[in-house]
């Protein structure tokens, strides 16, 4: 009697479970679901979402996660068929799953629009083997900040147009306590944190220098391009910064909260930090100039784009891609630059009368002659070697016995080109 | 009593305890299944994956044998990684293990103020890892850090903490045995207040001293205890991690390279590179460390029944 209670028990979990993975499974169906890195989108998400259920009554289901937590459910997620409808990621993570076949075309009539709505060096970093696999969201060029109230105080009228400039502001704007310490920057450089970003600020410096990351080769091979006399340069430049010149510290704050705070007078980063600073720190005066060369007028930065893809193992690709063009309106597109500071690569939609406002926004557009858009391979190890590659800058970052020392800069840079020839030649690459 | 195991007769007729047994059995059945399912696959599945050359998001995935083994040893940051772990877990267990112990001879004896000690060792280990690790980042922040402030206030040098390489390991260290000092002197005190007073009036009357007393009596006594509450404090100590990823990834954070532990390590290659096959063989290498450093302990600090 006693086990036939259990086991009816038993049976009564079963079925109760089995309800709930159907009920789930069809509750899935009917909703569109978007994830992405990025939560200064939200605002912009929940606009579109509120506006597409009037219009269609669909219900999309928009969740933001920290960057690296988000790549890592991606990976999990895309493999086993429990990704979302839409994913909202960049041209060096997607390869990957485009290669290994989880990522669905769009249909034609999406292609036509990609084709005819984005600049070509967009469309080129989204281009898989001759294909459009994303819809372009954001084209992030990065740009130098300068704090127009400290370059004052300085007797400085205008943001560094070369690196000799950049080294002579620094130094007089850097300043010191009564011990020699650095109490502000002259320049806050991206010298530790998350690996493959301290590459990425290097390669911004890199392509200024005529450099590269990495080079292809006429058989389609890719090599370690960056342990060059450019590569050689550009980390002589961040030793002297920091170590020759003393402008730069380990030991104050640093990046975007630095400058916010007037700790430091000059950074590099993406757009999204101006309209942070409207609301953190209301009172700095600041002004946006795109990167100063090693020459002048020879220059470049770093160019990435986020897309919209959709997975081949979503059940609503239909409404998924429906969302996508929704979202891809012209009042969704203004809010991200003008709201949240995401420049779109849209060569179809007007947004003067915002640059006009927020004059800020424009470096992240100019492309003066001679100046480089220094961009990501689209290959699946790109993430790996720029992470790789940070670490061993970030310990070349503190090594002060790199001052006027072209050997041990030499070394540096071969020990990683080593290594990053050594990940291609694992990837089939080299 | 004869006839029977775990306390239950099993001479046929009786049937009411027969039926105890039975329920009992079915009842962890479940539990049973849920330990083969959460923890014996995933293990046995892990040393399978390390012969492969398994990529999260690569569909091929071919058998290699031992070569992600090979790789590991020539692989310098496993190597760097496997370094600060053995750092961090000599200083954490031997500091902690002893504190422990001195907090819980002083506080053998039952008061309130007493209590009081215990309460207040103990609430760093009920407070989880993460807010914990959080609140000491800002603790040890070189600017704004209430540790520098105080420095600083009788005229000393603000340290950086968190972002001078040779001090980064240093201040994790101090926080892990912070963290866990209280649970290992808890478990001390269990094991002092089960030892018998009579020992410790014969010894007195013998004329013993407080030293002979520790040496002949106490420790021996305690050798089960010591020994249990090592190996757990290595075991948890060469599993580092949290503390590590929380403290000092991010660009205010310390260069990595001089914390870096073979659990991040391990994380980096599956969850960041997507290289399962060879953080799964990494996991094997540290699974075997762990074992090993646990055997030693157990031979050294085993007790004769």
């Amino acid at each position: 009697m006693r086990n036939k209670k259990v086991a009816m028990l038993l049976l009564l979990v079963l079925v109760v479970f089995s309800t709930m993975n159907v009920a789930q499974v069809s509750a899935k169906s009917k909703k569109i679901s978007v994830w992405i890195g990025w939560s200064q989108l939200m605002p912009v998400y929940q606009e579109a979402v509120a506006d597409y259920k009037k219009k269609t009554g669909a219900d999309v289901e928009v969740l933001a996660f920290p960057l690296r937590e988000f790549e890592r459910k991606l990976a999990v997620s895309l493999p086993a068929g429990n990704a979302p409808d839409i994913f909202v990621t960049s041209e060096y993570i997607i390869p990957q799953y485009i290669e290994a076949g989880f990522v669905s075309e769009p249909p034609k009539a999406i292609t036509k629009f990609i084709n005819s709505s984005f600049d070509p060096m967009t469309l080129e970093l989204n281009t898989f083997n001759k294909k459009i696999y994303g819809v372009p969201q954001i084209g992030i060029a990065r740009i130098l900040y300068w704090n127009k109230g400290l370059f004052k105080q300085a007797g400085l009228t205008d943001a560094p147009k070369d690196w000799n400039e950049l080294v002579e502001y620094a130094k007089k704007l850097t300043v010191y306590d009564d011990k020699g310490k650095v109490v502000r920057t002259g320049i806050s450089l991206r010298k530790f944190g998350g690996g493959s970003g301290v590459t990425e600020k290097f390669q911004i410096f890199l392509a200024g220098a005529g450099g590269n990351i990495l080079t292809k080769t006429s058989n389609g091979k890719w090599r370690a391009a960056y342990n060059d006399e450019a590569g050689r340069a550009t980390l002589k430049l961040y030793i002297d910064l920091i170590h020759k010149y003393k402008t730069d510290s380990f030991d104050t704050k640093q990046d975007t909260e630095a400058f916010a705070l007037g700790h430091t007078a000059m950074f590099i980063r993406e757009v999204w930090p101006i309209p942070y600073f409207k609301t953190t720190a209301p009172n700095i005066s600041f002004g946006t100039t795109t990167i100063p060369g090693k020459v002048a007028g020879k220059s470049g930065t770093v160019y990435s784009t986020e897309s919209a893809f959709v997975p081949k193992s979503s059940k609503n690709a239909k409404a998924a891609w429906d969302f996508i063009m929704f979202f891809n309106e012209k009042k969704y597109m203004r809010m991200m630059l003008e709201d949240i500071g995401w420049p779109v690569p849209r060569t179809n939609i007007d947004f003067s009368d915002i640059y006009k406002r927020e004059p800020a926004y424009s470096a992240a557009m100019e492309r003066p002659k001679g100046y480089v858009l220094s961009t990501y391979p689209p290959i699946a190890p790109a993430d790996e070697i720029w992470t790789k590659l940070g670490e061993r800058l970030e310990a070349a970052f503190r090594d002060s016995s790199l001052v006027d020392n072209p050997t041990g800069i030499k070394k540096v840079l071969d020990d990683a080109a080593k290594e990053t020839n050594k990940i291609l030649q694992d990837n089939g690459l080299y | 009593m004869p006839g029977t195991k775990f306390g239950y007769s099993l001479k046929k007729g009786s049937g009411i305890e027969s039926n105890k047994l039975r329920y009992a059995l079915l009842v962890m059945i479940p539990i049973f299944l849920l330990y083969l399912v959460l923890r014996i696959i995933p293990i046995l599945g892990t040393f399978y994956l390390s012969l492969f050359d398994w990529n999260l998001i690569k569909p091929r995935r071919p058998f290699i044998g031992l070569k992600n083994f090979i790789n590991i040893a020539g692989d310098k940051s496993f190597w760097l990684a496997f370094s600060n772990t053995m750092i961090f877990t000599v200083f954490v267990v031997v500091i902690s293990v002893l504190l422990a112990l001195i907090l819980a001879l002083a506080l053998k004896k039952k008061t309130r103020i007493g209590g009081l000690y215990e309460f207040a060792y103990f609430l760093p280990v009920v407070i989880p890892m993460v807010p914990v690790s959080i609140i000491w980042k800002w603790m040890y922040d070189k600017t704004y850090g209430i540790i520098n402030y105080l420095l600083t206030s009788l005229g000393l040098t603000a340290v950086g903490w968190l972002t001078d390489p040779n001090i980064a390991l240093i201040s994790i260290i101090i926080m892990s045995i912070w963290k866990v000092l209280g649970y290992y002197m808890v478990l001390f005190l269990v094991g002092l207040r089960n030892i018998p007073e009579q020992y410790y009036e014969a010894a007195v009357v013998d004329g013993a001293n407080s030293w002979q007393v520790f040496r002949s009596i106490t420790f021996p006594l305690l050798k089960r205890m010591t020994l249990y509450v090592s190996v757990i404090a290595t075991i948890q100590a060469l599993n580092v991690f949290t503390q590590v990823y929380v403290m000092t990834t991010g660009s205010q954070g310390a260069p990595l390279a001089s914390v870096r532990v073979l659990v991040y390590e391990i994380y980096q290659n599956g969850f960041r590179y997507f290289k399962m096959g060879y953080a799964s063989a990494q996991v094997i290498v540290l699974f075997a460390i762990v074992l090993t450093i646990s055997l030693i302990q157990f031979k050294l600090l085993r007790t004769e029944d």
